[in-house]
């Protein structure tokens, strides 16, 4: 596993009306929703893992915590930065950021789980 | 406004196809997705709190922390519970656990701020693309 403290990666997602708040059951909020922020946040962390993995394993995520605090509007583009913090045995922990096109609109951390997928879905199996 | 501590929300969700986080980029697990977990949470916190608000009033997210702690395959039905703490002023303090029909599956610190509707999109509106 060649994961390393301070490996970086970056994505860019365009804000459409499907990610806005008000799609979500939020009438009137047509801005970016805080679970839109949470899934680019697992994905650029997850991203970032799986280019490193063994062949077989892969990763989930077991927390994720956000702060959000400003709105951004639908047309912006919003860049995400994920950052490897920690890599203690098999736990991940990845500071995230994300900015739109003119300011920071959120920041939070991601920790992952290293997991045989073999394994993970004989568990998963047991409880179908 | 009738908003007060101790108020608790609940909803009930089936697992499909769609909230598999294969749909979400993570192909080799089919399981619930936290950002779905997320999602389903604030939509209750918000949904709840929205009847208790005055007119021309809404709320925003502002903090997620959650915990992620078991698994959920398809075709199981996850219940979420809301619990609104606390109350500082505009800012909303919610705690929320989420259960599958075998375990509790999620837990998770959640805050969000009243406001001003029209004052609101005024400032989004001036940070639109060419305003």
């Amino acid at each position: 596993m060649g994961l390393q403290q301070g490996m970086t990666l970056e994505l860019e997602r365009r804000v459409s009306e499907e990610h806005t708040a008000h799609r979500l059951g939020n009438d009137g909020f047509h801005v970016l929703a805080t679970p839109y922020i949470v899934a680019w946040f697992e994905e650029a962390a997850r991203s970032l893992a799986a280019a490193h993995l063994e062949p077989g394993q892969g990763t989930v995520g077991s927390l994720v915590t956000t702060r959000h605090f400003a709105p951004t509007p639908v047309g912006m583009t919003v860049r995400i930065k994920a950052t490897l913090k920690e890599v203690d045995g098999r736990r991940l922990v990845f500071d995230l950021e994300a900015h739109d096109e003119k300011e920071k609109i959120a920041e939070g951390q991601n920790e992952r789980i290293v997991v045989s997928m073999a394994r993970f879905r004989e568990k998963l199996a047991k409880k179908q | 406004m009738s908003l007060r501590e101790g108020l608790t929300f609940e909803l009930n969700r089936k697992v499909t196809e769609a909230e598999l986080s294969d749909r979400h980029g993570n192909p080799w697990v089919h399981v619930l997705t936290t950002p779905k977990v997320v999602e389903w949470m604030e939509e209750l916190a918000t949904t709840g709190v929205q009847q208790h608000l005055s007119e021309g009033q809404g709320t925003v997210g502002t903090v997620v922390n959650m915990k992620h702690l078991a698994a959920t395959p398809v075709g199981l039905t996850v219940k979420v519970v809301a619990h609104l703490k606390q109350i500082i002023g505009r800012r909303l303090v919610f705690w929320l656990e989420a259960f599958d029909d075998v375990e509790k599956i999620a837990e998770c610190h959640h805050e969000r701020f009243i406001v001003d509707l029209t004052r609101f999109h005024d400032k989004v509106a001036k940070k639109r693309p060419g305003s």
